[in-house]
């Protein structure tokens, strides 16, 4: 009896104990609420500057200074706070980042492109939204050379490599290095009273210090720094559009010199080619439908390379390996890595790597026209053109070239092979009339645009020096 | 294990819920392992605490057996021969870790300056955790046994359990075996308004040390690192609050070791007894660091005065006629000094607080009282007792500069050299005042509210005790209040005790 009366003292005494310590529960729960709600380490909030911008961007406010962004961070912080799936998304590099929503031709659409982006951006903003059950409709993927490129040298250093190996593990089921990330370690700073006193310092005084986003209400073409719009494209600052055309063929050539992760690459890697398809099926299955854009290069960089082609045989492979797999999986393709097969011109860019908005638009024709001609029972399809330089652009190189003086006239004649080469044939004339002197004969290749001018002293076709 | 960590204050919850559901008698034997798993406990899980474990068992059991020895034998030789070998084994391995290289230091410079030897190289010894503690422990109870104060302890796991308890192991306090052998014995039942009220120091302690000591240890550690970077305002400042830093960072330790042993029912010696409310220099001393004052006073101060070991002294011995009072509280002084370090700086304080000392009880009075009757106004009561603890308080930091010079290894000259420098901005205006002084209005504010906080709440006597006479509307809002300002203002993880490490 007396053992009984010792055991429910002790009993009734740990209870109290326990029930007095309760009452400064609120205390811990005020801490946890506070260090998940500031998260100065954007452990569970993300970062609070991208934070701010991502979720002004779902409020459809257009945010100015892009280049202070991590666009990584707001990308996957956008397809956190994201309520529906969107109808489409663009992924891509910077060379995508001008597709906008008129461009898209839907107003659900989001451009996930990324300063950089490499392969591992690409299928890591995928399984973000993957993850989150919000994968689009349609999948419009700018695809640059460099991402079939295994040199470590072609990857971004930005790219989140653990996200893309969880991609490859969980949902691909490829062998990779990624460990699951032990949660305690991760909800256990949610009771750090240093990670409290941190966030309560980032809360009170660094927030009054540090940069905020800035929304664009006015004049949106005017302003002094890149404007990240809402739909995800860029639009850049004024002086970057307004560059005179010298500077934009200069900024063209000092690109194709440097050409960007092209350096020593000599063919699409088997193992990324393989990965590259087992993730496009894996969307396919998953019900997206997948578009490809090749964002065309600027002609002074694509003149250069095409000239140095025997130092870039990666890219014109790559370029070839993209059209292949589009045709063998009946995936739309538009644009070209050719300028001149794309039928773009060279004040058509802001630099050597950079289309236009309104190129572009020329280029895709909108998600719409797409799924129809998707849909068409017409077998041909219309993206499956021959991959050659229109008529009119190669007599557009011509004239620019030759900047003909009236009433010089120039005259296409016929196709003849240079080379092996099939190229269009032009004739200068001195004029107009009948008896007209000819002055020159120059050709332009069907498949790169290359410009020939027929020497008369060594009476055979040579590539043009100005070209 | 530091005395602040969340480590601790899990592993005091766990020993206490375990030792309350232990029969009495036998609650002993778990608080002894858990004083020396305390001990040999290491972040990284490592037995690199082993040997400093080994050495303090090693302790234990000869003090033990020496004390045993005294007991047993009646012949006075013997008995001083057991006295003799305890001390010396105890005071040899406090001098062998901690004064070594001092002593070595001394004869390179003696033997330098004849330029006859080469320099003797210093012994890399590591100093085991609160040596300095449980050796004087082991002193005392051994000095305790041989005077008869005490009579030996049978029981060998009880006086191991006295020698390395785990509260009081770090930073004191200094216990005497008379006060907590019989504790140990007869252990108290649980008793809900004891425990609670430990736990209310141990918070009153860990927001002493944590809040207000870390808060200025954080300024004074930056000025005293390299003093010829501040001006005269910022030197001043630092000094001014170092005295108050080193008060609630030892004061607010020892809180939470007394809370803690309160809580597992043992009641510790209080080492503080608000010293900044003295009015007398010999005043603070009876308030601060009273378990080692206390020990010095007990083991030291009385044999030597009694002893009238001035008159012992060839050809001049005669002249003495009077206990020799004075110079024994030097001497005493001068050994806590040099307790505190191997540094000829914890000799100067001492011996500067042992002047002053002797000065205050003698000339100072006179002085007070020949001004009193000059000043009217310094009769009125409060006013002269303020001006009273603000000279002493001014005094004691002063002298703390050169405890501070020898924690924080910076000369006291360039401390003195720059005190001169950069008054002439410091009162242009308030924000000048806080650039010159390097601490922001916020910060100051906050070190003066506390320290009201924690002045007004010992003035009314026992934290522990205070704290549960109380209604639930006081006592809850302030564990609200003090768990709050931990939180906000307290320095988490920022540094280990000072006097841990003596």
């Amino acid at each position: 009896m007396k053992l009984l009366r010792v055991v429910v003292s002790r009993f009734v005494t740990g209870i109290k104990i326990i029930f007095k310590f309760s009452i400064l529960l609120p205390i811990l729960f005020g801490m946890v609420w506070f260090n998940f709600k500031v998260d100065r380490s954007g452990i569970f909030q993300g970062e609070r500057f991208e934070r701010e911008v991502a979720l002004a961007l779902l409020d459809g406010h257009n945010v100015s200074g892009n280049e202070q962004m991590d666009e990584r961070e707001i990308n996957a912080l956008y397809i956190h706070n994201l309520q529906q799936p969107l109808n489409t998304v663009a992924l891509g590099s910077s060379r995508m980042l001008q597709m906008d929503k008129t461009v898209a031709g839907t107003h659900s659409f989001y451009n996930f492109g990324m300063v950089g982006a490499d392969f591992k951006d690409l299928l890591g903003i995928f399984y973000l939204m993957d993850k989150a059950d919000k994968l689009p409709q349609n999948m419009v993927i700018g695809l640059d050379p460099w991402l079939l490129n295994a040199d470590p040298e072609a990857t971004d250093s930005r790219s989140n490599k653990q996200l893309y190996e969880e991609f490859l593990s969980v949902k691909l089921g490829i062998e990779t290095t990624y460990q699951p990330p032990n949660e305690l370690d991760k909800y256990g700073v949610l009771f750090s009273p240093s990670y409290f006193q941190g966030n309560l310092e980032y809360y009170f005084r660094d927030t009054m210090l540090e940069k905020r986003p800035t929304i664009v209400d006015g004049n949106l073409k005017g302003q002094l720094t890149d404007v990240k719009c809402c739909d995800g494209s860029i639009l850049y600052n004024q002086a970057f559009r307004s560059k005179t055309q010298q500077e934009v063929d200069h900024a063209a050539l000092t690109d194709a010199v440097n050409f960007l992760r092209m350096q020593g690459y000599q063919e699409p890697d088997p193992t990324l080619c393989s990965l590259f398809d087992k993730f496009i099926c894996y969307a396919k299955q998953r019900g997206v439908n997948v578009v490809f854009v090749l964002v065309p290069y600027q002609p002074v960089l694509y003149s250069y390379v095409t000239e140095h082609a025997a130092d870039y045989p990666g890219f014109f492979k790559t370029a070839q390996w993209y059209k292949n797999y589009a045709a063998q999986n009946n995936i739309p393709i538009y644009g070209d890595y050719n300028p001149y097969i794309a039928g773009t011109w060279y004040q058509d860019y802001y630099d050597g790597h950079h289309i236009s908005n309104e190129a572009l638009g020329n280029i895709f024709p909108g998600i719409r026209t797409v799924l129809a001609q998707q849909k068409s029972s017409n077998a041909t399809r219309p993206w499956q053109t021959d991959a050659i330089v229109p008529l009119e652009t190669a007599e557009k190189i011509v004239c620019n070239i030759n900047q003909m003086q009236p009433p010089q006239v120039l005259k296409y004649k016929d196709d003849i092979e240079i080379d092996g080469v099939l190229c269009y044939q032009f004739l200068r004339y001195s004029s107009e009339e009948e008896k007209a002197t000819l002055l020159a004969r120059y050709a332009i290749a069907q498949d790169t645009g290359v410009f020939y001018r027929f020497d008369t002293n060594q009476k055979a076709w040579v590539i043009d020096p100005r070209f | 294990m530091a005395l602040n960590s969340v480590t601790f204050l899990l592993f005091l919850g766990v020993v206490c819920v375990v030792a309350y559901a232990l029969p009495r008698k036998i609650r002993y034997i778990w608080l002894l392992v858990c004083s020396y798993a305390f001990y040999l406990y290491t972040p990284t899980g490592t037995l690199a605490n082993l040997p400093a474990l080994a050495l303090l068992v090693g302790t234990t059991l000869f003090s033990y057996a020496c004390a045993l020895g005294i007991g047993k034998c009646t012949k006075p030789f013997l008995r001083r021969l057991f006295l003799g070998l305890s001390l010396l084994s105890c005071l040899g391995i406090l001098f062998g870790f901690k004064y070594t290289n001092f002593f070595i230091d001394g004869i390179n410079s003696l033997t330098g300056a004849f330029g006859t030897a080469s320099p003797i190289s210093h012994v890399n010894l590591l100093m085991p955790l609160g040596i300095s503690y449980y050796i004087l422990q082991a002193v005392g109870y051994t000095v305790d046994v041989y005077t008869g104060t005490l009579a030996p302890e049978a029981n060998p796991i009880r006086y191991a359990l006295f020698v390395g308890f785990f509260p009081g192991i770090v930073t004191g306090p200094i216990n005497r075996a008379g006060s907590m052998l019989p504790q140990y014995k007869n252990p108290p039942a649980f008793d809900y308004n004891r425990v609670a009220g430990g736990l209310f120091r141990v918070l009153w302690g860990i927001f002493k040390k944590m809040v207000i000591a870390d808060t200025i240890g954080q300024y004074t550690a930056a000025v005293f690192a390299t003093p010829a970077h501040y001006a005269g305002p910022q030197l001043l400042l630092a000094a001014l609050l170092f005295a108050y830093q080193l008060y609630a960072d030892f004061g607010g330790t020892c809180d939470i070791a007394i809370g803690a042993a309160q809580m597992l029912g043992f009641t510790f010696a209080e080492n503080f007894n608000r010293p900044f409310a003295a009015k007398t220099f010999a005043g603070l001393w009876q308030r601060w660091h009273i378990s080692l004052t206390s020990f010095f006073r007990e083991t030291v101060f009385t044999p030597l005065v009694w002893s009238r070991w001035t008159e012992k002294i060839p050809f001049i011995g005669k002249k003495f006629t009077k206990p020799p009072t004075a110079s024994s509280v030097f001497i005493i002084f001068a050994l806590s000094g040099l307790w505190h370090g191997p540094h000829v700086n914890y000799v100067v304080w001492g011996l500067l607080n042992g002047a002053l000392m002797v000065f205050s009880s003698t000339k100072l009075n006179k002085k007070r009282d020949k001004l009193a009757a000059k000043i009217p106004l310094y009769r009125a009561r409060h006013l002269r007792g303020f001006c009273q603890r603000v000279l002493v308080y001014l005094l004691f930091a002063g002298c703390l500069v050169f405890f501070a010079a020898a924690l924080y290894q910076f000369p006291v000259s360039s401390w003195a050299a720059g005190l001169l420098n950069g008054w002439d901005t410091l009162f242009t205006s308030f924000a000048a005042l806080n650039t010159v002084l390097g601490l922001d209005f916020t910060t100051m504010l906050l070190l003066a509210g506390c320290i009201v906080l924690v002045e007004a709440v010992e003035k009314c006597g026992n934290v522990a005790g205070w704290i549960r006479r109380r209604g639930w509307f006081i006592r809850w809002p302030l564990y609200i209040l003090l768990l709050a300002m931990l939180l906000v203002f307290g320095k988490l993880g920022q540094s280990p005790a000072i006097y841990q490490q003596y």
